[in-house]
């Protein structure tokens, strides 16, 4: 087995994250550009010789979301996000990701999404951020606050503090 | 999206709540049921927070996700998350005429911005999204509806009165044919009446119609001290009585200006804004000089030219501009029909000007040539300081009918 870094000529040479649980990924190098964390955790290392292993700590990420970043990072390489610029209005999220691939991607469950929109600000990867977000947005849509409560498993208000939450916003209905 | 399936109790009693409005789970009883699976959404950290919200519609941020919890409550109440709302809707070359908001006037501009950046543009009726399962969804309210910022036409003819004017213009032809008129008016009658007297203004003849040698500006105030103005329209008068004939012009420009209270002029005699409900201009100048030669008929006593007042507003240092427009070319001369004019999001003042380029038509060959206005409007949304300015002024309420 060679020692030496597997490189790939087009995407630069590998490097290796270690997860919370201390799970090793590797990433290509043009695919960790994506991430501001590891370029910066990267030129600490140049000094070092290039024919060493070049391990980053990644220790607040669990192993099941990491895998999930280095798949988002390593497919953007050859098919790079459309940027979401808007709201949701009376678009559905479908409407707004128009790309399939994404569009599955993001599909979890959702303790794990919550993970990865996490991770993506942790890891300062901007295009996971606004996908991540945009779909947990697409959750608040069209529903009540009570529905949303449930969803997301948040424990109530008190009666108080939403009836002045209600009282505050009743401006909106004025003619 | 799937939900969380850790814990099937959870999963039963949450499909029993989503039973829609008629569900009979006493909440209370749910949350004890429930596995005490810690909320994910309570860990991220607040400017995560943000740019989730950064995606949810202003209506449902407002409406529903503020009463989500007190994470969400606060959040919602953070002024980063509207500034940075308004400029993404605004662009950043508003951003400097914005910075002076407080707010609730973000919020409203957000939410009325949002809402026509949709096409949308019919209020439903108040209190219908309260509590239900759909609030803030498709309904737009009725804040985010286009109104009338003028002052109407009685009003502003008795502060008129007092030299307190709401509307200038740089010249007038004849007493009854200012420029007042071509306010809104809550009593307008439909129907063609015997007389137009008193239904339009009239700029002063003026021998020649070429742009820049006949320009004409229009002042008016809004009846708020601060709005958001979307559209403005204006209307060509046609003249019916003598002959058949609409006094348009070639060229229209659309500027709107921003007067604030403070002033670092040392001698404020002269024109004054005062900025308030309604924004008017205090007119204690002499009267501009008539032109050389000018005739007065007995019946009808010409108007003194304005201009200077105009340009001595415009100029004061409390008074910037906001926002100009290109200049829109009259494409046909004889057109009389209501001309509306969309401005881009996020123009913010208290003053609109139309400065009307030229003129097309004179009265008889052997006369000068006018410009003539039977309706101007300017519409959008006041921008109030709190939800509660309003409170006890019952006939300002009735200005943005």
């Amino acid at each position: 087995m060679s020692e030496e870094p597997v490189q790939n000529e087009d995407l630069g040479p590998t490097i290796k994250l270690r997860s919370k649980e201390r799970e090793v990924f590797e990433l290509s190098s043009a695919a960790a550009k994506l991430s501001k964390l590891i370029e910066e955790m990267n030129e600490d290392n140049e000094d070092s010789d290039d024919n060493e292993e070049q391990i980053v700590d990644i220790v607040k990420v669990k192993s099941e979301c990491l895998k999930k970043v280095v798949e988002f990072c390593e497919h953007h390489v050859s098919e790079p996000l459309n940027p979401i610029t808007h709201t949701m209005d009376a678009d559905t999220f479908d409407e707004i990701v128009t790309q399939e691939w994404y569009r599955t991607f993001v599909n979890v469950e959702q303790p794990l999404l919550f993970q990865i929109v996490q991770a993506a600000n942790y890891m300062n990867i901007q295009p996971l951020l606004d996908l991540a977000c945009l779909q947990v947005a697409a959750l608040l849509m069209n529903k009540s606050a009570e529905d949303i409560r449930t969803i997301l498993n948040i424990p109530k208000m008190t009666p108080e503090e939403e009836e002045k939450a209600k009282r505050e916003h009743r401006w909106i209905f004025e003619a | 999206t799937t939900l969380s399936r850790q814990d099937d109790t959870y999963i039963q009693t949450m499909k029993g709540q989503l039973k829609n409005d008629g569900c009979n789970e006493d909440s209370s009883s749910f949350n004890s049921q429930h596995s005490p699976t810690s909320s994910t959404i309570e860990n991220i950290p607040n400017e995560v927070l943000l740019s989730i919200l950064n995606y949810v519609p202003s209506i449902n941020l407002l409406l529903s996700a503020s009463r989500i919890s007190r994470q969400f409550h606060c959040a919602i109440k953070d002024n980063v998350l509207w500034k940075l709302r308004l400029k993404a809707l605004a662009g950043s070359t508003r951003v400097p005429y914005l910075k002076e908001l407080n707010l609730h006037q973000r919020q409203r501009c957000c939410l009325f911005t949002e809402a026509h950046c949709r096409g949308v543009s019919s209020p439903s009726k108040p209190g219908s999204n309260d509590g239900s399962g759909n609030d803030g969804g498709s309904d737009i309210p009725g804040i985010a509806a286009p109104k009338s910022l003028l002052l109407p036409r009685d009003m502003a003819l008795h502060l008129y009165n007092q030299h307190k004017c709401v509307a200038l213009s740089t010249t007038t032809d004849n007493e009854g044919e200012n420029i007042e008129n071509v306010l809104p008016s809550l009593n307008d009658i439909n129907g063609i009446s015997f007389s137009q007297w008193g239904t339009y203004w009239s700029s002063a003849p003026c021998p020649s119609g070429d742009p820049g040698a006949s320009d004409e500006v229009l002042l008016f105030t809004t009846a708020c001290p601060n709005a958001l103005i979307s559209e403005v329209a204006i209307k060509p008068f046609t003249e019916v009585n003598w002959q058949r004939k609409t006094y348009t012009w070639c060229g229209i420009v659309i500027s709107v200006y921003q007067s604030s209270e403070e002033t670092n002029d040392e001698d404020d005699k002269e024109a004054k804004n005062m900025v308030g409900f309604p924004c008017v201009i205090l007119d204690n100048t002499e009267c501009d000089s008539l032109p050389p030669g000018h005739r007065q008929s007995r019946r009808r006593r010409r108007t003194a030219p304005k201009s200077n007042l105009i340009k001595t507003v415009l100029s004061k240092s409390n008074c910037r501009l906001v926002y100009q427009s290109q200049q829109y070319d009259q494409e046909f001369k004889l057109d009389d029909e209501m001309q509306t004019y969309k401005l881009p999001p996020g123009i913010v003042g208290n003053m609109v000007t139309f400065t009307l380029v030229g003129k097309n038509f004179r009265q008889f060959p052997t006369s000068g040539f006018y410009a003539c206005v039977d309706r101007v409007e300017v519409k959008g949304t006041p921008l109030l300081r709190h939800a509660r300015e309003l409170e006890g002024l019952e006939d300002v309420k009735s200005w943005f009918v």
